[in-house]
């Protein structure tokens, strides 16, 4: 019962205006309350009144369409509106066409170049451009501008990092001097794969610079084929993207950074990509019962809820500017770690027969000094007259023995000490006597005998 | 797909340096009792037992929270990349257990390459480098086993001090992995694993009496990981936010300064002499510093601290200066480096 009052209320968002279009037509907007319906033998005028009905006007072409149209079907052509007229697009790019004094005519000196299908193609400061799209097995992320004077279009060179590999099937929006595309595919050069690419890029016209903004936050997978089935009605500094399998869609703002979900009912018609928005009315035909004929339609968006709103890029510069931070003070960390571990570390000497040494080097021996690391080593304190014991000779004075050990035992400190930036042998009070003095190996120092292989 | 987050990117890093930490512990004590110990030569810097069981220990202890980050967290790693790194591994253990001979070795690095290229990512544009964009895919590939070999042997030619190769990965993992994450998570996790599982071999790699050394199973394990990334990074198809801060061939020269500067001025100095540029000496920058009198440790943390400088330097000033500059630059420093530090 709720979901039957649900879609009696949302059914009531739609206006059903009275004129039935016949045959193929193309949506095009003019205005910020009315838009064409082109069809191939002339041009409906529509106005949106203020209670969202289509008021319209209906005005043959004075003169046929050009030939070249006679063979694709009106909703494959491009569309878009500068201050100048309404100009239409040929697939692939190429051929151009204005609606002038009641006429489609052709405007181009140019062929149908095949190279630029699903590309993107819009007016800007009363110029025209086309930007990527598909072409001879290759996807293309250049910009080409349509020469007025010459009829044809001249390559517009770029800066920045575009998308490396193309935009195929892409999704745009044009906001004042940026172009913005996203939620496209690239094929790699020799490759039979479209990638989709999961990134937001932006053109600056002003300075023809690309900018990669960011990743998508709201990345869809769906394939190329459903992409290409998909609505993308640009929507002021938006853009309406709605695929046809899903029954919701969604509103893509990267001013904003913003995307805007709206889910539907069951019972609301299909919007295709031959549609438009004014305002937040969004301008699609529908077919009639016997689907020999379409209807235009409008859904008031405004009168719809919004499901959900999130960001639409992760901007991926200041992200990573921030983990840029994070891996400096990581860097910072385990530098200043080391560096304490290392000067509060053990350093280990080996002692052989004649000599001792560690990583830095080998540092001789006298057999004297040799007898006195012999003595030192293991121990944590030596009394001196453990070291005076060492050199007894009983043809020398006992002042001359102390001299001697004093000597050996300076020297040595000094030797040590000029090869290994520190002291060794410590001379300190006894803590037992304070008459004595005792000896000991540096705390931080280590000495083990010679280990070898 | 589970989101990388801080902390499960902390519980994986913390997991993976305490199992390479045991590991690393558990293998030397394997080793050792078994004699399988490092010789001690007249090139040596080491006079106490030693064994090259760090690799092994890393190589096992990615393996482990690997395992644990596919089953819990999704980890993905593309199975040809995973295929070529596990072979390289295996390639050093053989190495480290039966010296293969030099031939031999650099025919299996080429055949593990050419697993590796398997997985799709190849240098196939010079991203602006000489004015070249992309290039064939046959000259791409080439490229591409070139320098999936020359980072490998640099990496092996460079672990010749206590920690320096150690310190060496560290940066180039905690640098890349920011740009491989924000491009894709799936392979998010392997980062913070392959950090934990260095930092755990380091304790025993700077340990004087237990001493561990990666031997050559870490250095072809690890150099293949690093070469892969090197690939992922410029291979042109995948949009990285690293080209909004610097030129894509840059940065991998620059993440790999000093094994790349130091293997070329080796293999120049060594063919000036008209010697083999694979012959054993010591004539790498790393030695000079051990000579003038710098520590283990004091030389391998000035060479990070050093090469980590001009990394950052070059990631400020190219928004500035652009990338001829940045050359000129880091040209710049290295010839001050060289007469402040190591001449």
């Amino acid at each position: 019962m709720i979901k039957k009052i649900l879609i009696l209320f949302t059914l009531s968002f739609f206006s059903y205006s009275q004129n039935d279009v016949k045959g193929e037509y193309l949506i095009v907007q003019n205005d910020s309350t009315s838009f064409y319906t082109f069809t191939k033998k002339g041009a409906y005028f529509s106005k949106l009144n203020g209670s969202g009905r289509i008021i319209y006007d209906y005005v043959p072409y004075k003169n046929p369409v050009p030939k070249s149209l006679d063979r694709i079907s009106l909703n494959s052509l491009s569309a878009t509106r500068s201050s100048k007229g309404i100009y239409f697009l040929y697939p692939g790019g190429g051929i151009v066409y204005k609606y002038l004094n009641s006429s489609i005519v052709r405007i181009d000196d140019s062929f149908a170049h095949r190279n630029q299908f699903s590309g993107f193609f819009f007016s800007y400061n009363q110029e025209l451009y086309l930007l990527g799209g598909y072409g001879y097995w290759a996807t293309k992320s250049y910009l080409t501008k349509f020469n007025f004077q010459s009829g044809s279009w001249d390559r517009i060179e770029t800066y920045g990092s575009p998308p490396k590999h193309g935009i195929n099937q892409g999704s745009f929006i044009k906001d004042g001097d940026s172009v913005f595309a996203f939620d496209f595919f690239s094929k790699k050069t020799g490759s039979a794969v479209n990638e989709k690419n999961s990134s937001l890029f932006e053109l600056n016209l002003s300075t023809m610079n690309w900018n990669k903004k960011g990743m998508l936050l709201d990345f869809s997978e769906k394939g190329i084929e459903e992409k290409i089935m998909a609505a993308k009605i640009p929507k002021g500094d938006g853009l309406i993207v709605k695929y046809q399998s899903d029954d919701f869609f969604k509103v893509f703002t990267p001013k904003n950074n913003l995307v805007s979900t709206y889910k539907l009912e069951d019972k609301i018609p299909k919007f295709g990509n031959n549609a438009i928005s004014i305002g937040s009315t969004v301008v699609f035909g529908s077919n009639s019962a016997d689907k020999t004929t379409k209807k235009i339609v409008t859904i008031d968006l405004g009168k719809l809820n919004v499901d959900k709103k999130q960001q639409m890029v992760m901007d991926q510069n200041q992200m990573f500017k921030r983990y840029l931070v994070f891996v400096f003070i990581f860097l910072v960390l385990l530098t200043v770690s080391l560096f304490t571990y290392f000067k509060n570390y053990v350093t280990i000497f080996y002692v052989s027969n004649n000599a001792i040494r560690n990583e830095k080097g080998t540092l001789l021996l006298t057999k004297d000094e040799i007898s006195v690391l012999n003595i030192l080593i293991n121990k944590k304190e030596t009394e001196n007259s453990v070291l005076l014991n060492l050199f007894d000779d009983k043809t020398k004075s006992a002042d001359s023995i102390i001299k001697r050990k004093n000597k050996i035992i300076k020297d040595f400190n000094f030797k040590f000490f000029s090869f290994f930036g520190k002291e060794l042998i410590l001379k300190k009070v006894s803590k037992r006597d304070s008459r004595q003095v005792v000896y000991s190996i540096e705390n931080r120092t280590k000495l083990l005998y010679e280990e070898m292989p | 797909m589970v989101e990388i987050t801080f902390i499960n990117t902390a519980l994986f890093l913390l997991l993976s340096v305490v199992t390479s930490f045991f590991l690393n512990r558990y293998i030397y004590n394997v080793f050792s009792n078994n004699k399988i110990l490092d010789p001690i030569t007249s090139r040596s810097s080491h006079k106490s037992v030693a064994t090259r069981s760090g690799g092994l220990s890393v190589f096992l202890s990615i393996c482990i929270c690997y395992a644990i980050a596919y089953s819990t967290a999704n980890l993905v790693v593309d199975p040809y990349a995973f295929l070529g790194v596990m072979f390289m591994a295996i390639t050093g253990i053989a190495d480290d257990f039966f010296n293969v001979r030099y031939r031999e070795k650099f025919f299996l690095q080429i055949f593990a390459g050419i697993i590796i290229l398997q997985a799709g990512y190849t240098i196939d544009s010079f991203h602006g480098i000489f004015g070249i964009y992309e290039i064939p895919s046959g000259l791409a590939k080439t490229i591409t086993l070139f320098v999936f070999l020359v980072i490998v042997n640099a990496l092996n030619l460079i672990d010749g001090l206590d920690g320096l190769a150690a310190l060496i990965l560290i940066k180039f993992f905690l640098f890349v992995a920011g740009i491989v994450i924000i491009n894709s998570q799936e392979m998010g996790l392997f980062f913070p694993i392959s950090v934990g599982a260095v930092l755990g071999f380091m304790a025993h790699n700077f340990n004087s009496s237990k001493k561990v050394f990666l031997g050559d199973t870490g250095s072809l394990f690890l150099g293949s990981i690093v070469a892969f990334f090197t690939f992922y990074i410029l291979d042109s198809s995948n949009d990285l936010v690293i080209d909004s801060f610097i030129s894509r061939p840059l940065f991998c020269i620059l993440v790999l300064i000093y094994p790349l500067t130091d293997t070329l001025r080796v293999i120049l100095l060594r063919s000036f002499k008209r010697q083999s540029p694979f012959v054993a000496d010591r004539i790498h920058l790393h030695h000079r510093l051990v000579d003038k009198g710098y520590r283990h440790w004091e030389a391998s943390l000035m060479i990070f601290i050093l090469s980590t400088l001009i990394l950052i330097a070059n990631l400020f000033a190219f928004q500035f200066i652009g990338l001829f500059f940045c050359v000129v630059l880091t040209m710049g420093l290295l010839v001050l480096y060289y007469y402040l530090f190591f001449k």
